[in-house]
């Protein structure tokens, strides 16, 4: 990879992994450095990156960046449980997509990202089993946990709103 | 499926031995799975309680999974919802996708239940955008110099020099018969040649030129050069990896000691004293002026150690000349001539500060 393919790398992808980054997290602050620290790993290995393959590093990269900042925050990060995602109606949410949002942040970190993965990147079963390590198979279980739980909780919000 | 039952992929599982899927190892492997986690046992239940029809049928086992939801689809029971993602996600086969359609067709509260997943879409917003992107790119590294570094007082007085040298062709193509006066005449052993220079405030004006060029003299003091004794050999310890071929010695004398240091043309500069090698300030300060003497001489320094034309000589202290006017030293070149004329010894001396350098004898 090139300066000016590296430099193509970060016009294209910077606010889509920054967007990723901020909807796992809810932290600007945190996203950029994550951000920052996988555009200055990319650059270290950029050398040894094919520029195909480019995306899908700055991905990776960025997730398991994540993973290490919510373990060292000691976040809760039970990849495996079901969780039942609470219904209690926030007083902010009117909007479709804010209730949305409201329900992401309740899924467990997993099903989080590959549900982002999967809606805002269009990434297939495969290539987000990449990024996040996981078989095709349990990609598409989080997703359907994932969704199942989202329609949980928009429909119980709709019945309370 | 390659993979090994667990709590992460156990509806898999289950739907495929809802559906009939199953190898009898993996049925094996549900069922041990179950006896070790009862707690999924009730979820397995909802799965299968179902007679299993032969799902060879596309819309018989569409039908299969709404009917797996007793209770009614809005309760989104798993094997239905699992129907609505594969739906929505385009994992469903053609077939069952035509069959899911028409089934839609003629069931509202499935297309209801449909919508509520379809829901479940995220969309990107586009206003969230890493702000300082700029700041992520990388570019090439500039080599910043000072403005007044070595290398660029080197590049002037080179350039000083051939606007001298261009000068000095022009004077002597037109035969002038004003050429600068021999000024300097400085005794030492054997033979001293004297050096042409332009007189002080000399105003040059080429005769087939509209050029202008005012090279002031540089400041000559000599008198003290004409009673130095006649250079002392200093020992130039052998550098590591053998004898220079040639090389400037640049001396220097204080009250207290003498510092040399010899410019070979491959080695490194170093600071001697007395006694013992060291850098000092002076030294470093001489290691710079020397280098930008080196500098100054580097592409003629094979010229300046054999050359005996007194025109090369001639152009060698115009550029001195230039050299001084950009830096503010006073360098004048001395050179020692043999019996038969030829350059024995070349001097380079800085009056105001009472240095000089030599080449090699």
């Amino acid at each position: 990879m090139t300066l000016y393919d590296y430099n193509t790398c970060v016009d294209q992808h910077a606010d889509d992994v920054y967007r990723f980054i901020l909807k796992n997290m809810k932290d600007a602050d945190k996203a950029k450095d994550i951000v920052q620290d996988t555009f200055e790993k990319l650059w270290v290995k950029a050398e040894t990156v094919r520029v195909e393959k480019s995306r899908s590093y700055i991905f990776t990269t960025a997730y398991h960046t994540m993973i290490d900042y919510l373990r060292r925050e000691k976040r809760d990060l039970d990849y495996s449980a079901t969780k039942e995602i609470e219904t209690q109606a926030p007083h902010e949410c009117i909007d479709l997509q804010d209730i949305l949002e409201e329900g992401l942040g309740k899924l467990p970190e997993i099903q989080r990202s590959v549900l982002l993965l999967r809606d805002y990147e269009g990434y297939s079963y495969r290539e987000i089993g990449e990024i996040c390590r996981l078989t095709e198979p349990q990609v598409k279980v989080y997703i359907y946990r994932a969704r199942l739980a989202l329609k949980k909780y928009i429909g119980s919000l709709e019945t309370v709103i | 499926m390659n993979m090994v039952m667990n709590t992460d992929n156990y509806e898999l599982y289950f739907l495929d031995y809802a559906e009939g899927n199953l190898s009898p190892a993996r049925e094996r492997e549900l069922f041990a799975f179950l006896e070790n986690h009862p707690e999924y046992r009730e979820e397995f239940d909802a799965f299968v309680n179902v007679q299993m029809p032969p799902f060879t049928d596309p819309e018989k086992r569409i039908s299969h999974s709404l009917k797996m939801d007793p209770a009614g689809r809005e309760a989104s029971s798993l094997p239905f919802g699992l129907l609505c993602i594969s739906y929505l996600e385009g994992d469903l086969e053609p077939e069952d996708r035509a069959a899911f359609e028409r089934h839609l067709k003629q069931d509202p509260a499935a297309e209801k239940t449909l919508d509520a997943f379809r829901k479940t879409k995220l969309v990107a917003d586009p206003s969230l955008v890493y702000a300082n992107r700029e700041a992520l790119k990388k570019y090439p590294r500039k080599n910043l110099r000072p403005l007044f570094s070595t290398r660029n007082i080197a590049v002037a007085a080179t350039l000083a020099i051939l606007a001298s040298v261009s000068w000095l062709l022009l004077f002597q193509v037109t035969g002038g018969t004003d050429r600068p006066r021999p000024v300097q005449h400085i005794a030492s052993r054997g033979h001293t040649e004297s050096i042409n220079i332009p007189p002080r405030e000399t105003q040059i004006t080429p005769r087939q030129s509209d050029i202008k060029i005012t090279l002031p003299a540089p400041v000559r003091n000599t008198d003290h050069l004409a009673s130095m004794p006649p250079l002392r050999q200093v020992r130039i310890p052998k550098p590591p990896g053998g004898e220079p071929r040639s090389f400037f010695l640049l001396r220097f004398e204080t009250e207290r000691r003498v510092y040399a240091q010899n410019l070979p043309l491959e080695k490194e500069y170093y600071t001697q004293s007395p006694g013992k090698e060291r850098k000092s300030a002076a030294g470093r300060v001489l290691a710079k002026i020397g280098n930008q003497i080196k500098d100054l001489f580097s592409p003629t320094r094979e010229i300046l150690d054999n050359n005996d034309n007194p025109v090369f000589w001639n152009i060698a202290q115009t550029g001195v000349n230039s050299f001084n006017l950009l830096t503010d030293h006073h360098y004048e070149i001395v050179r020692y001539l043999d019996e038969k004329g030829r350059t024995k010894q070349v001097k380079l001396v800085d009056n105001s500060v009472g240095m000089e350098i030599t080449n090699a004898e």
